[in-house]
């Protein structure tokens, strides 16, 4: 029943994203009495701070970090979902033995106020790499290793999630998929899915950050844009305007709900197919490369705008039917230095 | 919880009207509870207003078309979520489930309607020459638009009409244009008709820099309540279904290609001077567009509308309301030729 008055109230509301919009301003930060920690961009949420112990998960490769505590100490500092190569820079750091691969760990000495950059050495790098794609585990959580198994085939840098990663958005499902993760060998970053909104409003966040964000990585710019209620937001959409504005050979835009769904009469895409148009004339007019979306559990290859649009929903959700796909992800392979981009699909069954 | 709502059903049923009363003849008193048992239990019970009132028939017959559109409606979403939405039947089996929700929220609207105890009315006649002037408001947060200056024009020549319509925003370059052209299969008034539906629709963004062309082709139609339930004299039910196929454009860039879905359902019924009606549209372009929902369902509703109109000999007024993912308002003065 309370679920029901819910949805009731949220019928004609047209200011279902701006919550979450100002709830990722407030990630990456966090702190007690003696310490605090301040990620730049909320580029990484702080999922603990305890004595002189601090936890963040990463949702990009490389990382501002300014750390403060009352009184000359040291902090261990635990960085989750970073690249098995990445190091901290900055003084007085000791690196501590990994456990997991993408799971650093460092102890920090800090008098008042340190500033350390999670870093790696390629971060600059114009040579051609590879990252993969991949959507819509939701209650396929017990088979993704497949999908994780495959990935680390393929040899990426690391990969994008385009949402829906839990069937509910439940602590229990979060705290089940960060762990699967472990498995992968690479960092995966992401933004959050309409499955996430299922329970408590910020808990995405809490676990894996914001759902809009924007970093650059070997002369890529990665974009990700919580679409999951079908609208953006409009402090999302001034943000977009910052992100389409930097200069980089290539801008990559990912999103869980497309704009437009090539299959129009389903429309599993945005709630106004007007606010779709005008936000593709945008990333049209700010030279984004690609675009990936996740929602429908099929495999397209269309066009929006004029920009190459992929979506890859392939993450073990009930799969679309009569369409011959099944369980797949991307493989999409960049030239920074020709601004080439190109797309391969890896089917999973 | 549901305990409570047997009870409720109980206690309703404890206060029907004897047999043999009319509804017409009920007391101020049992009217006002059986407006309250629309509600409560009738937002789960369809038809227990006219239980309440005395009216077992027209009540049973609600709660059986509720059963219907629900179990529709079930086996609707059962069949999407089934075959993953696929590409390949998704159009007529969401077409089945607006078919079914339909029907679920008609029979609540009926129920309301019959228990009210409005006096019957009839249709207006259907004039050879239709026109309205008028002024329309956009809130929508995203676009700079708002205020529209409005033009229809309704062309009938026997089974024909011909519909220009266009709305020219005064504050933004933003115009739609629109023309139908309807062909009558079936019926020959107001009150009961089934058409075939083509339309044109030119939406131009100027200051946006990208304008869709929709082309469209359905069905639509309109019959009154008592054809089923003769105690629902006066009121209407409508119903539309319909495929299109939009363009893109983004003028000096690409145009691509998208398909769109029309159709929808409404429930009214006539005043002495005009009519009244609600109802949801399951289009997702346009001004309303499609309501903005949190959760699983984001995306997929169109929007929902109230519109009316009264005539004063030859002259009306026609309002509107709708909301999806902006708020529309707008108000016409119409001129009808004699028929």
């Amino acid at each position: 029943m309370k679920r029901f008055a819910i949805l009731l109230l949220a019928t004609g509301c047209l200011e279902v994203a701006d919550g979450r919009a100002l709830i990722d301003l407030e990630v990456g930060r966090g702190g007690n009495a003696a310490t605090s920690v301040e990620v730049a961009e909320g580029l990484a949420t702080v999922r603990g701070v305890a004595g002189s112990r601090i936890v963040l998960w990463a949702n990009a490769p490389t990382l501002e970090i300014t750390l403060q505590t009352t009184a000359m100490s040291s902090l261990e500092l635990t960085i989750e979902n970073v690249l098995p190569d990445a190091r901290l820079e900055g003084e007085g750091i000791e690196a501590l033995e990994r456990e997991v691969p993408t799971e650093g760990r460092w102890r920090v000495a800090v008098n008042g106020r340190s500033v350390v950059r999670l870093v790696t050495d390629d971060r600059f790098d114009r040579e051609p790499w590879r990252f993969v794609v991949f959507a819509d585990v939701q209650e396929a959580i017990d088979t993704v290793q497949d999908i994780f198994t495959l990935i680390d085939r393929e040899a990426p840098r690391f990969a994008l999630i385009a949402g829906d990663l839990t069937e509910q958005g439940t602590d229990e499902e979060f705290e089940r998929f960060q762990l699967e993760m472990k498995q992968l060998g690479v960092p995966a970053y992401a933004t959050l899915g309409n499955h996430e909104l299922g329970t408590e409003e910020g808990l995405y966040q809490a676990y894996f950050g914001r759902g809009s964000s924007s970093f650059v990585f070997r002369g890529v710019r990665f974009t990700f844009i919580d679409s999951a209620s079908a609208t953006l937001a409009p402090l999302v959409d001034t943000m977009l305007d910052d992100w389409l504005d930097q200069p980089e050979p290539l801008h990559v835009v990912t999103m869980h709900i497309a704009p437009h769904d090539p299959t129009g009469t389903r429309n599993g895409a945005f709630a106004s197919r007007a606010e779709a148009s005008r936000l593709l004339r945008r990333l049209s007019d700010g030279g984004v490369d690609v675009t990936f979306y996740g929602h429908v559990h099929s495999y397209y290859a269309f066009d929006n705008a004029g920009i190459p649009a992929f979506i890859t929903g392939g993450g073990g959700a009930i799969p679309e039917r009569l369409d011959g796909i099944g369980r797949h992800f991307l493989t999409v392979d960049v030239d920074p230095r020709s601004s080439a981009l190109r797309t391969g699909l890896v089917r999973v069954d | 919880m549901p305990g409570a709502w047997v009870q409720i059903a109980v206690l309703c049923a404890s206060v029907a009207a004897p047999e043999g009363t009319t509804t017409s003849s009920v007391s101020t008193g049992r009217r006002a509870l059986a407006v309250g048992a629309t509600v409560v239990p009738g937002l789960l019970l369809h038809g227990s207003g006219h239980f309440v009132l005395g009216d077992a028939d027209t009540a049973g017959s609600l709660l059986a078309l509720e059963g219907i559109g629900f179990g529709t409606i079930v086996a609707g979403l059962a069949a999407i979520a089934v075959t993953g939405a696929s590409r390949k039947t998704v159009a007529p089996l969401t077409g089945i489930t607006i078919a079914g929700a339909g029907l679920f929220t008609m029979t609540f609207a009926a129920d309301l309607y019959g228990v009210l105890g409005i006096p019957v009315a009839r249709a207006q006649p259907l004039a050879p020459i239709e026109t309205s002037v008028g002024v329309a408001y956009v809130s929508d947060r995203l676009f700079d638009y708002g205020a529209f200056a409005t033009w229809s024009l309704d062309l009938r020549f026997d089974d024909l009409r011909l519909s220009p319509s266009a709305w020219v925003a005064l504050d933004d370059d933003n115009a739609r244009l629109r023309g139908e052209l309807a062909y009558r299969l079936a019926g020959d008034s107001r009150a009961a008709f089934f058409d075939l539906v083509t339309a044109l629709t030119h939406h131009h963004y100027g200051s946006d820099g990208f304008a869709i062309t929709t082309g469209e082709i359905a069905v639509a139609s309109r019959i009154g309540t008592d054809w089923l339930l003769p105690a629902l004299k006066g009121s209407f039910v409508e119903g539309s279904f319909g495929v299109g196929l939009e363009g893109h454009r983004f003028f000096d860039r690409a145009t691509h290609p998208v398909s769109l879905l029309v159709g929808g359902f409404g429930f009214g019924f006539y005043l002495p001077r005009g009519e009244v009606a609600v109802y949801y549209d399951h289009r997702h372009d346009g001004f309303a567009a499609g309501l903005k929902m949190g959760g699983l369902g984001s995306g997929v509703a169109g929007h929902l509308g109230a519109r009316g109109e009264w005539f004063f000999g030859d002259l009306g007024l026609r309002v509107q309301a709708e909301t999806g993912s902006a708020h529309v308002m707008s108000a016409a003065l119409v001129y009808r030729g004699a028929p």
